[in-house]
């Protein structure tokens, strides 16, 4: 069995019973000030790492190993040398960046509000870099 | 592609819209060409060919003040607006618009976590917020709470939800655990709804209903408004998790596990909503069909039995897990094994079981635990990159289950598909989900992936099981099964939309709710007018 961090009481029953009862609703607790939560997390495209780009919209599909489909999809179309993008040497820049804005087979097109025009650029170098 | 204008419009005054809504947001963040930018907002995956839905262009907002100046552009030029958050959704349309020539409104910019409380155990997002995005936030931050992802992980927590999506934790019913909607109406006003609504209130996120009607559900999978902030409740970490899966060896042990799972379910003795999870469906995940069956062929029995040896799996496969704490699940998990192993030949994995490589148990045992991924999205390799969805809700018993299993394979036999397909048990009722892969390229196969798509909507609902989602082909046939009361719903729906919505500019068609006096003509012709 995986152990997990321990938390309230509280919070145990309100997962367990889904806050059927109303003795165990999450409303019973002092509400916190305003100024003791987060608040506003804005997540910038402006300013991403090639990396930071790739973790969030390439690497759960082109990663290497089992359970990444872009990856079960090119080793069997084009064998398991070319299955990882990540540093392949017969990519280009225009070739990826095609890609990323058209999409290709099951990978559907990225949207400039998803991957900037300028982003684009960003990505391919770091597909492209070695390793 | 051909350039589309919104239905029947001059060029030339759309022309001066444009100007305006480049005004607004940047000339930047307005998209026009068909042939380069429009691409990204096709829909490749469906069976209608990739320029049936071309949007005039798409316009991405970054606020609620920039969304009421796009309205007052709106209904001043009787733009058809089609809004979409992160855009995905696939197998229902994706960011496609329901028409040719609509304004795709893009909301993605609006990605800002408004909030996270760690304490009483809920965020408030906009509606580009993803899943990855919120889980990424709260693993840097060290939250002790749970996100409810869809299988896809690159969905959004807003459109999954007010979709009528689902998840794989205790909180899998998203909009079950949705709380608080913030909603641009037509003419540009903002409204909160529940105990948002008060100033200064301190329950905005916790308490769904406060006072007076409950409105939000008015929102799910509607054009009655445009959703730009809501709070959802995350699962607290619990001390344990027991992820498990149970194998079955025959299609006909079906009736049994949904027997065996309802009181389970309904009782929370299992918190989640397990996933009986066909043979078929556990082995397109993580094979490449090719390797199998090279023809295009439904793939026949003994080859399925020798994928089933290869990785393991049975003819069902039942995934679920318990949470709580170690004693409770001391408790519970004899009974939940006892059960289940009840059937002749079945078999139960617990963690460390399964093989490392075991990609079926490794993503499913992520997102029971709220970790985002995109393993399953692998199904949609098998067909070819088509994919259509199904979810036919039948009361949870198994004699239904096994009704609605047969009836609907000998629809995908009928059209030459393979059948693909799970039940989700989620306690009274069962969500059949039924996938339909098939390749977009080719024309025959998505005109028999649209034909069977129709015969499955139809005998789903002569069987008294409603669709929970459609794709947008299939709206307005979906919308027309719910018609008893001389169409009641239909009419209620109707009344609302010219209400709230009198210059019909919000997502016209969406769940076959259309503007009064739109030309009954261009309904189900969906591809407007262009040069």
């Amino acid at each position: 069995m995986k152990k997990l961090t321990p938390i309230t009481t509280l919070a145990l029953l309100i997962t367990l019973v889904g806050c059927s009862s109303e003795e165990e609703q999450p409303v019973t607790t002092e509400p916190l000030a305003q100024d003791e939560v987060t608040v506003a997390v804005v997540e910038t495209t402006a300013a991403r790492s090639g990396e930071q780009i790739y973790q969030r919209h390439c690497q759960s599909c082109h990663a290497p190993g089992p359970g990444h489909p872009a990856t079960l999809l090119l080793a069997e179309k084009l064998g398991p040398d070319k299955a990882v993008i990540k540093g392949r040497a017969d990519l280009t820049a225009g070739y990826i960046k095609t890609i990323v804005r058209g999409g290709l087979l099951e990978m559907p097109p990225f949207r400039p509000t998803e991957i900037t025009d300028g982003e684009l650029d960003v990505i391919a170098d770091y597909i492209l870099a070695p390793g | 592609m051909k350039r589309y204008y919104p239905q029947g419009m001059d060029p030339a005054r759309f022309d001066q819209a444009v100007k305006e809504l480049q005004q607004v947001v940047g000339e930047e963040w307005v998209f026009m060409d068909a042939d380069t930018e429009l691409q990204p907002y096709l829909d490749r995956m469906s069976a209608k060919p990739i320029d049936y839905r071309v949007p005039s262009i798409a316009v991405a907002a970054a606020s609620v003040e920039e969304i009421q100046a796009v309205l007052t552009i709106a209904r001043a030029y009787s733009l058809p607006l089609w809004s979409t958050g992160n855009g995905r959704n696939f197998a229902y349309g994706g960011p496609a618009v329901m028409q040719s020539g609509y304004v795709h409104l893009d909301l993605k910019r609006m990605n800002r976590i408004i909030e996270v409380n760690e304490d009483l155990a809920y965020a408030v997002v906009e509606p580009g917020v993803s899943y990855y995005q919120l889980y990424q936030h709260i693993q840097e931050k060290g939250y002790k709470l749970w996100i409810d992802c869809a299988a896809p992980g690159w969905g959004g927590l807003i459109g999954n939800a007010h979709e009528h999506g689902a998840g794989y934790t205790p909180y899998g019913d998203h909009f079950t655990f949705q709380n608080g909607t913030e909603v641009v109406l037509s003419d540009g006003s903002v409204v909160r709804t529940g105990p948002w609504a008060m100033n200064g209130s301190k329950t905005p996120h916790i308490v769904k209903y406060g006072y007076g009607p409950y409105l939000d559900g008015m929102f799910t999978q509607g054009n009655f408004g445009i959703i730009t902030k809501a709070g959802f409740w995350l699962m607290p970490e619990p001390p344990a998790y027991k992820p498990f899966l149970f194998t079955y060896e025959r299609d006909e042990d079906l009736h049994q596990i949904m027997e065996i799972l309802r009181p389970l379910k309904i009782n929370q003795v299992i918190p989640n909503s397990p996933l009986v999870e066909h043979g078929r469906y556990t082995c397109c995940v993580q094979a490449n069909r090719e390797d199998y069956w090279t023809e295009r062929t439904p793939v026949p029995e003994p080859v399925w039995q020798q994928m089933y040896k290869d990785f393991d799996v049975g003819a069902w496969n039942v995934y679920g897990a318990l949470y709580g704490t170690d004693e409770t699940i001391a408790i519970t998990w004899p009974m939940v094994k006892q059960a289940l192993l009840s059937i002749p030949g079945a078999r139960a994995f617990e963690q460390g079981d399964r093989p490392d490589n075991d990609v079926s148990w490794n993503y499913r045992e992520k997102l029971m635990r709220g970790e985002p991924n995109m393993s399953e999205f692998a199904m949609v390799n098998w067909g070819g990159g088509g994919h259509l969805n199904f979810t036919p809700l039948t009361p949870s018993s198994g004699a239904h289950a096994t009704t609605s299993y047969e009836n609907m394979a000998k629809i995908f036999e009928k059209y030459g598909f393979d059948y693909l397909t799970e039940f989700v048990a989620a306690g009274r009722a069962q969500i059949h989900m039924l996938i339909l892969a098939f390749d977009p390229r080719d024309e025959d196969e998505r005109q028999r992936a649209d034909a069977c798509s129709r015969e499955i909507i139809l005998e789903a609902a002569r069987l008294g099981f409603g669709e929970l989602k459609a794709n947008l082909e299939y709206m307005d046939l979906v919308a027309g099964t719910y018609n008893n009361m001389d169409n009641g719903l239909a009419k209620l729906n109707q009344k609302l939309k010219d209400i709230l919505d009198p210059a019909g500019i919000l997502s016209p068609g969406k769940s076959g709710i259309w503007p009064s006096g739109w030309p009954e003509d261009q309904k189900g012709n969906p591809q407007g007018n262009g040069d």
